[in-house]
């Protein structure tokens, strides 16, 4: 059995927030997120960059190369991360499902290059949506959900 | 999250961790709007490592991927510093989708907090806050040193079960809804 040692806990950081000053919790989160607002033009153009550079790697046909899964996987992640912060939290849950097929790629499946295509297809149409009404984007949602379900219980049997 | 408590980071000494420039002005604008006035901002995990040798650091804030090196590296770290007080320092790990391959590693690199992107300042505050609060004592082994994982942020269950231990005062453990992860994600 290996040793344990426990120290008592010793970070600062509660005494540093401790003392006169600072702000209301209700205006601290407003001032965020104006100034997170600021960052929604380059932050859409940032995720616009990903979508092309996914469309880019999707264009080969045949086979998902472990380099194409991982250039896909990188660029789905930084639309899932930005998303829902630029008003695109549906393209933010589509790209966090394909980030989730492509993880469950790692063993080959016969669904694989058509979960991922289907995803692409996805993204596109709901980035180019504002005209997609909210219900149609939801079932593509949806759509994508039981898809991924799908790969997951394909994935579960290997 | 108490709308009218207050919220003071005038003097918390914060490192902001992030290789890309978007990721870097999200997390800097969080906290400038937080208040926070001394903010490090590290791109590189070298970067990084400097910084925390030399400086007090309060508060490290750091993504899970930095240009491809794995940010929770810096913590793993941290946390094995010898004689440095920042390796008590608070920690809270910043990540998109991981991998399940990473998902343990990212696990027990020493964070306090992980937080799931994407982030918004709500959960930012209240992860800070429920960071600064905490008291667990930090336990060192071979392999892990960092905050006790034998967490559990204790919330009381409104409807108690049959079970004779739910009915007891002082029963058993109070049923707790834990999670080391905050995220408004659901799935697709």
């Amino acid at each position: 059995m290996s040793a344990v040692r426990y120290i008592p806990n010793m970070s600062r950081l509660a005494k540093a927030m401790t003392g006169p000053g600072g702000k209301l919790v209700s205006e601290a989160i407003a001032d965020a997120d104006a100034g997170l607002k600021l960052l929604t033009p380059p932050g859409i153009g940032a995720i616009d960059e990903a979508l092309d550079t996914i469309l880019a790697t999707m264009a080969t046909p045949g086979p998902l190369t472990a380099e194409m899964r991982e250039t896909v996987y990188r660029e789905a992640n930084k639309i899932n991360s930005t998303g829902a912060l630029f008003g695109m939290a549906g393209m933010g849950k589509a790209a966090w499902s394909l980030c989730e097929v492509i993880d469950l790629l790692e063993t080959d499946l016969p669904s694989g290059r058509p979960a991922v295509d289907a995803h692409v297809r996805s993204l596109r149409i709901l980035r180019s949506g504002e005209l997609l009404p909210e219900a149609e984007g939801q079932a593509l949602l949806s759509g994508l959900a039981s898809l991924l379900a799908h790969v997951r219980t394909e994935a579960a049997r290997r | 999250m108490n709308s009218k408590g207050r919220v003071n980071l005038e003097r918390v000494s914060i490192l902001l961790l992030d290789g890309s420039p978007l990721g870097m002005s999200i997390l800097a604008q969080i906290f400038s709007g937080f208040g926070a006035r001394s903010l490090h901002k590290c791109w590189t995990v070298t970067e990084a490592k400097r910084l925390l040798t030399e400086n007090e650091i309060d508060l490290v804030v750091l993504n899970d991927d930095v240009d491809g090196e794995p940010g929770f590296e810096v913590i793993r770290w941290l946390r094995r510093l010898d004689k440095n007080p920042n390796s008590f320092a608070s920690t809270i790990l910043v990540s998109g989708h991981i991998k399940r391959a990473s998902v343990q590693r990212t696990r027990d690199c020493g964070a306090n907090f992980l937080v799931s992107k994407p982030l918004s300042a709500r959960i930012m505050l209240e992860r800070v806050l429920w960071v600064s609060r905490e008291k667990r004592p930090f336990l060192e082994t071979a392999d892990y040193a960092g905050p006790d994982r034998r967490h559990h942020e204790a919330t009381e269950v409104e409807n108690l079960g049959r079970r004779r231990a739910d009915q007891t005062p002082g029963g058993g453990a109070p049923m707790t809804a834990s999670g080391m992860t905050e995220s408004g994600r659901t799935d697709a």
